[in-house]
């Protein structure tokens, strides 16, 4: 009997044995993810805050990289659909429908909803570098210089969410922990939100390096001023803009190219008149498609490859142009197409409603550029650039009754152009209202399909009137809920803030 | 003449001399021991005489001329000897594995059939053995009541879903545990050469399942493989030969002829613009038809691409076994070779696996063993793609060019590939490489009597290679010069497992075995893949990336994961009638959150074997043979959650500020934020069920089972809405419900020594609810709903026919810009615009119940096995058959009944005007509507098998052991209204692969 006691006595050291060998292990339970850092494993120092920079500035490129890109330049009265578009189904019908405001211009439409959502990627990315900075090794200034950054960055994602989607959820790095609980952050007024979007500007203007000093395609603080400047015209505080935008007028550091094509040429990336670029290269995911998207890829890159053509100039933009010694036509837009074959288009495929039109130049590949493919375009997207920040103080000054001072500011954009003064040309001088509308119109000449058209014409009230007059896709579907984009359907599915009557009112 | 005078005078001396009877003298004893058999009774086939066996197994019994004994013996198989000529007789009955001693796998232990306490079912491997299948799973079908196992795909290779008992989480469903000789597997089981199975042994409700603890919330599968015997050399061999053939059913009915496609195509563009695109102009065509589709009308060429791009394709797998006991040494060895081709040309499932276990008994008290398997695995796929543009192509396209190669297809300017020529993608399938090593080494130590140490150490070492290239004559190969794609997946599982089990009898009428043990798991996962474009030819495909000049993508990934449990279990019989079964299991993982490592999952059950009581007299057991009623609960978890979904991560990002090198960076990951409170999903499932069998040698067997499963904590990927700017965060927030009943029948419908006619028949039927989400809200999307089942819901528009002239003016009409001719999508809320709230469950993909037929028939030496499955009450949101019958696309064929289009003259049609700009579908912001939703019942005869088993004293002079011939029909039809490929898979984005029939011929020798 003893010797079995012996033997249970073993069995049990035995089994206590392995149970605590194996219990030691039970402390390497916790096991962090070895292949990706924790945000607070990366905000450490100023070093690891630039790594979280460097992806708040990715949601930007990402957003203006592809279709989303053209939300804000179709429906306009520069561009239109090409006519291909619609035909290659499922998410092109929805690209499509950017232009033609046709039914599939609502909360469904993958186009604008996905705006949506990479607009708010980029506020949360800028939201955790905003809220983490300040407790990272560094100096007050390199923080509050990285800050700014970030906060400079937020206010370029809530200014378009703003102005396509009106009032919006506006999540900031204080996080509501109600928020998860109900999917999302109810909706902020417009006024709050151009608050934030104002105070995140203010923080940039003051604390951000001068462009001289900043490097390069970093956030600077002449375009936090631009920026701000924008902001102001939008709500119609012109006094505020012109404060603004005033210190650029007379600055050294910043000042227009003197040739308009030189813009647009890839040797010239980050020049004198670029006050905020979005930036891409020849780096697999870091191109963008807008050549290939714009149809204007094969001039005269010769390269084989698929040539998309969704987006083309409306009439209106071709013609716009006073006269054919105005440089900046033949820099936006080519009236030859030739495909990779050698056929020229525009004779071959004249029954193609669109495919005979002119297209659009500024953001060709060109040889030497280094391009893989016509789909992986390496060329920068201007964000803001001096001419832009030049036409705006023009237009604050014409709204406040300074005509003749907004002449001078237009005649520089003109003369730039190898355009004689406006006032030359009009055999007298403007009026105020003469102005306005040459104001809005040079901005379409200067800047077409650089961005900002939808936000122009909504800002002058012309949106509705010009789009029906000038794009024939846009004209029999316009209507006045077109001032403002569908919200994504998919909010209203998740965030139960919202309730049908939070949609935009028509959709 | 002289012949048959002597042959008939022989024949009737002996008819002579037997008719005088004769004493036999014989022994009846234990196959296996050669213990004699004390008991058995001995009858002769047509005679009234009978024996029975004595204490030391003998009998006697007069026999008289031909003379056929039958000896039965409970619980062992009953034998039919011919005796005729002999005057002693030895008979060894074998154990009757089907009955109630029949051993069950329970996890970490067995337990005999008739003490089980919960539900589980088994397959033995004779039953795989009579059906010849590829998988594992396959072997399951229409098998086990309350099992549903799907297809996940027709191709060659293509996994299988498995769910035991319904809906078991709302997101984090992966199938249940399968566990290989102690192995725990996660993932597919395809590597398993079911030839090589001893028994499967399902433990389908908690009370059985509870002892895996977190990871049995879907069941659990435990798989034993065979071993050797003791002084029994055998030698197998299984093979079979097949070949397999296109079979669609009814399937779709396309356009046939030249001037119906035409026809339709110009329709298309004549809709957009009938001036521009008149349909009776020669220059529309030119403008719609490339020029070789214009050489094809002209021609009045048809080309049969669905034809190019199928073959019948053989199919063939050889299996050698052989299996001895030497001493104290037993082994088993097989070698297993599969190689099918699939229907679509290019796509190949090719399987080499080896296997050895090898058990010795090193001393008295020590038993040490090891069982390998190691599998080797091509896979060939082929995208869907394929087949969705072979039956959708312009048939005017020439498939070949002038060379005799595949035709590329470029647009009119030449600057793209318009369609990817479905014959080329064959040329270049995705090579799927796998190698897994399933293996554990196991040593058991008998302390003293009835205490027993087990030390178990398992490995699965699985690594996947992909390859892929797309050559320039596709369409994105074109773009990028040829694309290549290389990815390495693989993991090591370890798991260590220490058991110590002590059989305990205390008094006669009391017996225990307790079970204590301490379980370690550990994975370490690591994922590559890169891929590169532009190659200088597409000679070298990705064998050699250092020819590419744009070396595209890197990508890496590595985890690490831990489990760590302790468990024990307890089985208590009271007099063998009283059975009561309690464990508990204590796990941690590192996949919970900080705050909740652990979790204790603990379960008991107990069964009352009714037919043991002394109440059931002998007439009732004349009815009955077999009673048991069980009832058994448990907790069990989910721990299926994603690794690190605990923590918020950064992912990779790079911006190029100076718009030519790139920084590298961090941006947040856009899909997870991380919960630190995050936990395992638990299950509390209660089970009752009885066992029942009636009539003599058990002719009915019926077991039935209720079960009532609540979900709670069920861990939900709550979707943040898009303005939170992440996708989801994981939270135990939603709780759910699941019950149901299975039913299993076994029928001995007739049973004698020439014919035999056996039913297996189960039906299982369950409801799955989700009875909670976030407080205050009852859905999360419209997709996941209170009230309804998860994951089962079809939303869209509801279809109300299409628009017409009458509409016009109609402010809804006004509001979609719609004409007439355009589907029309239903107000839902009347608000006079059509958006999501117009949306509504339009139907359900859950079905109401679900089973298997399966007939045995033998006739002498002939038989025959069916296998049919069903699944009625469930939908398929069929969008490629909306696809194909409208015709909104440039140049896609459409069905026969998409001609029945919408005009102004014909108006009573479901088919909207055709428009190459789909415009006639724009009134759907989702693309689809209600009537895409087709009803999938289906009864499916999964096969058919003819076999012929040859005469035994034939092959004793061959000196073989068993012979069998068989023909099998694999899926040879199914009975459907569902207007589909295949009922069962549904539809995938670019349709599915297609169905087919096998017809094998096999052989089965036993040397």
């Amino acid at each position: 009997m003893q010797t079995k006691q012996s033997y249970i006595n073993r069995a049990l050291v035995i089994f206590a044995a392995t149970s605590l060998l194996l219990g030691s292990c039970s402390k390497q339970l916790d096991i962090k993810p070895e292949s990706n850092p924790s945000p607070e494993g990366v905000y450490k120092d100023a070093a690891g805050a630039r790594a979280g920079l460097t992806g708040v500035y990715k949601q930007l490129q990402t957003w203006k990289k592809s279709e989303d890109y053209f939300v804000g330049v179709l429906g306009t009265d520069e561009a239109r659909g090409s006519s291909f578009v619609g035909t290659w189904g499922g998410y092109w019908t929805h690209v499509a429908s950017i232009s033609s405001y046709n039914s599939l211009y609502s909360p469904q439409n993958q186009v604008l909803q996905d705006t949506w959502s990479v607009l708010y990627q980029g506020v949360y990315n800028a939201n955790i570098a905003v809220g983490s900075i300040p407790s990272i090794n560094a100096s007050a200034e390199v923080k509050n210089k990285m800050i700014g950054e970030a906060k400079f960055l937020r206010s370029v994602f809530y200014f378009s969410l703003v102005q396509f989607f009106g009032s919006v959820p506006m999540p900031t790095e204080v996080q509501d922990p109600s928020a998860i609980a109900k999917g999302g952050y109810p909706k902020s007024p417009v006024d709050d939100v151009y608050r934030l979007i104002i105070s995140d500007l203010k923080f940039a203007s003051t604390n951000l390096d001068p462009k001289s000093v900043a490097g390069i395609g970093l956030a600077n603080q002449e375009a936090a001023q631009a920026l701000l400047g924008k902001v102001y015209l939008t709500r119609g505080q012109y006094d505020s803009a012109s404060i603004v935008l005033e210190p650029l007028m007379s600055s050294a550091s910043v000042g227009l190219m003197t040739n308009y094509a030189d813009l647009f040429k890839g040797a010239h990336e980050n020049n004198q008149e670029s006050l905020f670029e979005i930036q891409y290269s020849n780096d697999n995911n870091n191109t963008n498609n807008l050549a290939n998207a714009f149809g204007g890829w094969y001039l005269p890159n010769t390269k084989p490859g698929g040539g998309g053509e969704e987006v083309i100039p409306t009439d209106y933009y071709d013609t716009c142009f006073e006269s054919n010694s105005d440089t900046r036509r033949a820099a936006s837009i080519h009236y030859e197409l030739i495909d990779g074959s050698g056929t020229d288009w525009i004779t071959a495929y004249w029954w193609w409603g669109t495919a005979g039109k002119p297209h659009f130049a500024k953001y060709d590949i060109n040889v030497g550029d280094g391009a893989v493919n016509g789909g992986k375009s390496p060329h920068n997207l201007y964000y803001l650039r001096y001419a832009d920040a030049v036409l705006m103080y023009a237009e604050a000054q014409n709204e406040l009754n300074k005509t003749s001072v907004a002449l001078t500011y237009l005649n520089k954009i003109r003369n730039r152009a190898t355009l004689p003064n406006w006032e030359i040309k009009l055999g007298h001088a403007p009026s105020q209202a003469e102005m306005r509308a040459e104001l809005l119109k040079e901005r379409m000449r200067e800047l077409g399909m650089e961005g900002w058209r939808w936000c122009d014409l909504k800002r002058t009230g012309k949106l509705l009137s010009q789009t029906i007059a000038y794009n024939p896709d846009a004209a029999p579907t316009m209507e006045t809920k077109h001032l403002l984009m569908p919200i994504s359907s998919k909010e209203f599915e998740t965030n139960s803030w919202l309730t049908p009557s939070d949609q935009n009112a028509g959709y | 003449m002289k012949a048959f005078f002597l042959s008939t005078l022989f024949l009737m001396c002996s008819l002579l001399s037997f008719s005088q009877g004769k004493q036999l003298q014989g022994r009846i004893v234990e196959s296996d021991t050669k213990k004699p058999l004390a008991g058995a009774t001995i009858s002769i086939v047509g005679k009234n005489a009978s024996a029975v066996s004595e204490a030391d197994g003998s009998f006697n019994i007069k026999v008289n001329g031909k003379t056929i004994l039958v000896v039965s013996y409970v619980g062992y198989k009953t034998q039919s000897v011919d005796v005729t000529d002999k005057s002693s007789v030895e008979i060894a009955l074998a154990k009757d594995v089907s009955d109630l001693e029949a051993v069950v796998t329970i996890g970490y232990g067995k337990a005999k059939k008739k003490d089980i306490t919960s539900a589980i079912s088994s397959i033995s491997g004779k039953d795989i053995k009579d059906q010849p299948v590829t998988t594992v799973a396959a072997a399951l079908q229409g098998r086990v009541p309350g099992m549903q196992v799907s297809g996940g795909g027709n191709e060659p290779g293509a996994g299988t879903s498995v769910k035991i008992r319904g809906i078991n989480s709302i997101t984090q469903g992966s199938g249940p545990l399968y566990v290989v000789d102690g192995v725990l597997i996660t993932g597919d089981i395809r590597e398993i050469n079911p030839n090589d199975i001893e028994s499967i042994d399902v433990l389908k409700d908690a009370s059985a399942a509870a002892i895996y603890g977190s990871r049995a919330s879907e069941g659990v599968v435990i798989i034993t493989t065979k071993k050797g015997a003791t002084g029994r050399s055998s030698l197998n061999y299984d093979g079979y030969f097949g070949m397999q053939k296109l079979y669609n059913g009814k399937g779709y009915d396309f356009v046939d002829n030249i001037d119906d496609y035409v026809k339709i195509r110009m329709a298309g563009w004549a809709d957009e613009d009938p001036k521009a695109w008149s349909p009776d102009s020669a220059s529309t065509m030119a403008k719609i038809f490339s020029a070789p589709e214009l050489q094809s009308i002209k021609d009045r060429k048809w080309y049969n691409w669905e034809k190019a791009v199928t073959q019948v394709a053989p199919m063939q797998s050889h299996t050698l076994s052989y299996s001895n006991g030497v001493g104290k040494n037993k082994f088993y060895l097989s070698g297993n070779y599969l190689n099918q081709d699939g229907i679509i040309k290019g796509s190949n499932f090719l399987r080499y696996s080896v296997k050895a276990n090898v058990e010795s008994e090193a001393t008295a008290n020590l038993k040490i063993g090891i069982n390998t398997n190691f599998s080797h695995i091509v896979n060939n796929v082929v995208s869907n793609e394929v087949y969705y543009n072979a039956v959708t192509m312009s048939p005017l396209w020439p498939i070949y060019d002038g060379n005799g190669d595949p035709s590329v297809l470029l647009t009119n300017d030449g600057s793209q590939v318009s369609v990817n020529n479905p014959l080329t993608m064959t040329k270049s399938p995705m090579a799927d490489i796998q190698d897994r090593n399933i293996m554990n080494v196991f040593g058991e130590y008998k302390i003293v009597k009835n205490l027993l140490f087990r030390s178990n150490f398992g490995i699965d070492i699985l690594r996947q290679q992909k390859f892929e290239y797309y050559p320039r004559t596709t369409s994105y190969g074109f773009q990028v010069g040829g694309d290549a794609k290389v990815q390495n997946w693989g993991y090591r599982d370890y798991v260590w497992d220490n058991t110590l089990t002590y059989d305990w009898q205390p008094r006669k009428d009391h017996v225990f075995n307790l079970m204590g043990g301490v379980v370690l798991e550990k994975r370490r996962q690591e994922w590559d893949y890169i891929e590169a474009q532009g190659f200088p030819s597409d000679d070298l495909t990705y064998k050699n990336l250092a020819t590419a000049s744009n070396k595209t993508d890197i990508q890496s990934d590595y985890f690490n994961r831990m489990n760590f449990s302790q468990m024990a279990r307890a089985i208590y019989k009271y007099k063998g009638k009283y059975i009561l079964n309690g464990s508990i299991r204590h796990d941690g993982s590192s996949r919970f959150g900080q705050n909740n490592t652990y979790g204790t999952f603990p379960a008991i059950s107990g069964a009352w074997r009714l037919i043991d009581e002394p109440f059931m007299g002998a007439k009732i057991r004349s009815i009955i043979s077999d009673a048991k009623i069980r009832v058994g609960y448990g907790i069990v978890g989910n721990q299926n959650l994603p690794d690190f979904a605990k923590f918020n991560k950064m992912t990779p990002s790079s911006y190029p500020y100076n718009g030519s090198s790139q920084t590298t960076g961090y941006q947040l990951d856009p899909s997870v934020l991380g919960n630190p409170n995050i936990r395992w999903e638990k299950q509390k499932q209660f089970n009752a069920g009885f066992d029942l069998a009636l009539l003599a040698s058990s002719r009915i067997k019926l077991t039935f089972d209720y079960y009532n499963k609540n979900i709670d904590d069920v861990l939900l990927p709550v979707p943040l809405s898009p303005s939170m700017g992440v996708g989801y965060e994981y939270m135990n927030i939603a709780r759910m419900n699941t019950q149901g009943v299975d039913l299993g029948l076994k029928l001995s419908l007739v049973q004698n020594k020439n014919f035999d006619w056996q039913m297996d028949l189960n039906w299982s039927k369950y409801k799955s609810q989700v009875k909670s989400l976030i407080p205050g809200r009852d859905s999360l999307s419209p997709y996941l709903k209170v009230g309804e089942a998860p994951n089962s819901l079809i939303v869209d528009y509801v279809y109300d026919g299409l628009y017409q002239e009458s509409d016009k003016g109609s402010p809804i009409m006004a509001s979609q810009h719609a004409r007439p001719g355009d589907v029309k999508p239903k107000d839902l809320n009347n608000d006079g615009v059509i958006n999501q709230y117009d949306r509504t469950i339009v139907g359900r993909t859950t079905p109401k119940a679900y089973g298997g037929i399966w007939n045995y028939l033998r006739y002498k030496r002939f038989s025959m096995t069916v296998l049919a499955s069903y699944t009625y009450g469930q939908d398929i949101a069929n969008k490629a058959y909306q696809d194909y019958l409208y015709e909104t696309d440039t140049r896609r064929r459409v069905l026969k009944e998409g001609l029945n289009y919408w005009t102004p003259t014909n108006t009573n049609t479901n088919v909207p005007r055709p428009n190459v700009f789909s415009r006639s579908i724009y009134t759907l912001p989702s693309g689809s509507s209600s009537y895409i939703v087709q009803r999938a019942d289906f009864i499916r005869v999964r096969n058919i098998t003819f076999s012929y088993d040859f005469d035994q004293a034939l092959l004793s002079k061959a000196r073989m052991n068993t012979a069998k011939v068989y023909v099998q029909v694999q899926d040879p039809f199914i009975i459907t209204k569902y207007k589909g490929i295949d009922p069962e898979i549904g539809v995938g984005s670019m349709d599915v692969y297609p169905r087919y029939r096998s017809f094998l011929v096999g052989l089965q020798l036993g040397l």
